[in-house]
């Protein structure tokens, strides 16, 4: 076998077969947004700091932008827009109830986080907040994102804000 | 920004990873958690990126007789939850817990963390506690070295060109009595000073102490008048023993003009053993 500069990759997302001719140096998240087309995976430090580009290859939660689009040759990807099927997914759900998102540009990365530790619930806070420090939010909206982490993971949800009753205060 | 142009290689057998790897300019690519930063920051520019994910048997995680078998290609994700690691050398999976994000954790890999040698490594501090010995084959066979012959300081390691780690062997660290602590500015980043400390405990009595050091130095290392001055006292006053003025003594802070002062880093290499230690001696004493 040679070492090759372009290659072909054919990957599952969301459901939908894709096979595109791609060069080898492509990431995965470039992959998805430009290939694809489907931008919803953000793009942060593509250092592996931010989490806003988390996406789940088969199953597990990881960084788009630390793998190659050709490494994902062959397997099930899910991003952003898999999430809702007809409805809210409910930790979209609990992200716009429990106010877990302000200019939204790290809410699809959270969203994939929180959709993969759902999974694993109930956690305590301290799991929650583990899970969630690969993901940074550059309007510091930590607060509500941890709210609606509880909400959908935790052992304990806290109820959701109201905005009618903040509004009487 | 995005990775300069490289070739790629898929290598199905070992062979024909260590074949393409003896090409000038080849890298190997393991959980890709560091390797593509340094593509994506430009740092560096290989001439092939030979992919060894889909080599069979280097994930796997074994029961040795003396301890624990680890191949190059565990995530830390498994490591961290592995039930043999877990029971042999729990510190090495408390370790990888503290290494970066889950997401991170699901692909870098413990041959990868070895094989890049930062001096904050997590598990590189383990195996360096332990006495860990690193297997390694390259074009023209295998070696295996001991940990400190490998881990010489900040990146530079004793890693001859296009060879590879296949695995590590760790003597068990299987007592009760063991702490692994570090101080971070934010959860799960690198280490600005860490310590591991593995107490072996014979009524009531530390019989064997290994303590490493991480974060401070160029590379994770045994802090030996730490674990003098634990061997023979008794595991219920071991908290009191000043281990902490000890390792900020031993402490050689690495170069780092950019960093926290030499100072700072020596009282925060004390903070750590002394928490580090204080740990084990907590679990020791309820178990
Ligand atoms: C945001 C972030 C935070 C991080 N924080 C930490 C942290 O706190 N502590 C920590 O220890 N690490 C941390 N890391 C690094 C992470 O743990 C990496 O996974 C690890 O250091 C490298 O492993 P890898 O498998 O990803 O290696 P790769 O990135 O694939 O490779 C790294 C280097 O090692 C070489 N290499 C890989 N495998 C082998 C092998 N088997 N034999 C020979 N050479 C090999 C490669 O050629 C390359 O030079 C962090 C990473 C990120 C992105
Ligand atoms: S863009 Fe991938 S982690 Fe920031
Ligand atoms: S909501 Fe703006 S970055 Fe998080």
């Amino acid at each position: 076998m040679s070492a090759i500069s372009e290659a072909s990759v054919t990957v599952e997302v969301n459901g939908r077969r894709y096979r595109r001719q791609v060069p080898v140096r492509r990431l995965l998240s470039d992959f998805l947004r430009h290939d694809l087309g489907l931008t919803g995976t953000h793009v942060g430090c593509e250092h592996g700091v931010c989490g806003a580009c988390n996406v789940r290859v088969d199953g597990e939660l990881v960084r788009a932008c630390l793998m190659l689009a050709v490494q994902a040759d062959g397997r099930r990807v899910q991003t952003i827009e898999g999430l809702a099927d007809g409805e809210l997914h409910p930790v979209q759900r609990a992200l716009l109830e429990h106010y877990g998102l302000q200019c939204g540009f790290c809410t699809p990365g959270v969203a994939m986080t929180l959709s993969s530790i759902t999974e694993r619930a109930p956690l305590d806070d301290e799991q929650i907040s583990e899970e969630l420090s690969g993901n940074l939010c550059r309007c510091t909206g930590y607060a509500g994102i941890l709210a609606a982490a509880r909400a959908v993971a935790g052992a304990a949800p806290t109820p959701p804000i109201d905005p009618g009753e903040d509004a009487q205060r | 920004m995005k990775p300069p142009p490289f070739t790629y290689l898929r290598a199905r057998t070992l062979e024909e990873a260590l074949d393409a790897l003896a090409q000038q300019g080849a890298v190997a690519l393991a959980g890709g958690q560091t390797l593509i930063p340094l593509l994506n920051f430009g740092d560096l520019a290989p001439a092939t990126l030979v992919d060894i994910n889909a080599l069979p048997a280097l994930g796997a995680i074994e029961e040795t007789p003396e301890g624990l078998a680890v191949g190059a290609l565990a995530r830390h994700a498994q490591v961290e939850s592995s039930p043999v690691v877990r029971r042999r050398c729990p510190p090495l999976a408390a370790a990888a817990r503290l290494v970066a994000h889950p997401p991170v954790r699901a692909r870098g890999t413990f041959g990868g963390s070895l094989a890049h040698g930062h001096p904050c490594a997590e598990l590189t501090a383990v195996v360096a506690a332990a006495g860990g010995q690193i297997e390694l084959r390259g074009a023209h066979g295998s070696r295996t070295v001991d940990h400190t012959a490998f881990a010489h300081g900040t990146f530079d390691r004793a890693l001859a060109p296009g060879e590879l780690i296949t695995g590590v062997r760790l003597p068990a660290m299987d007592g009760a009595a063991w702490g692994v602590h570090e101080i971070t500015r934010r959860t799960r980043e690198y280490a600005m000073a860490g310590a591991v400390a593995a107490l072996a405990v014979d009524r009531g009595v530390i019989a064997r102490a290994r303590v490493a050091l991480f974060g401070v130095e160029a590379a994770p290392r045994r802090i030996g008048t730490v674990e003098e001055l634990l061997v023979g006292a008794p595991l219920v006053d071991a908290a009191s023993i000043a281990v902490a003025d000890a390792a900020r003594d031993a402490a050689v802070p690495r170069d780092d003009p950019d960093g926290d002062s030499p100072d700072y880093r020596r009282h925060l290499a004390g903070v750590a053993i002394g928490r580090a230690v204080a740990e084990a001696v907590d679990r020791g004493a309820h178990t």
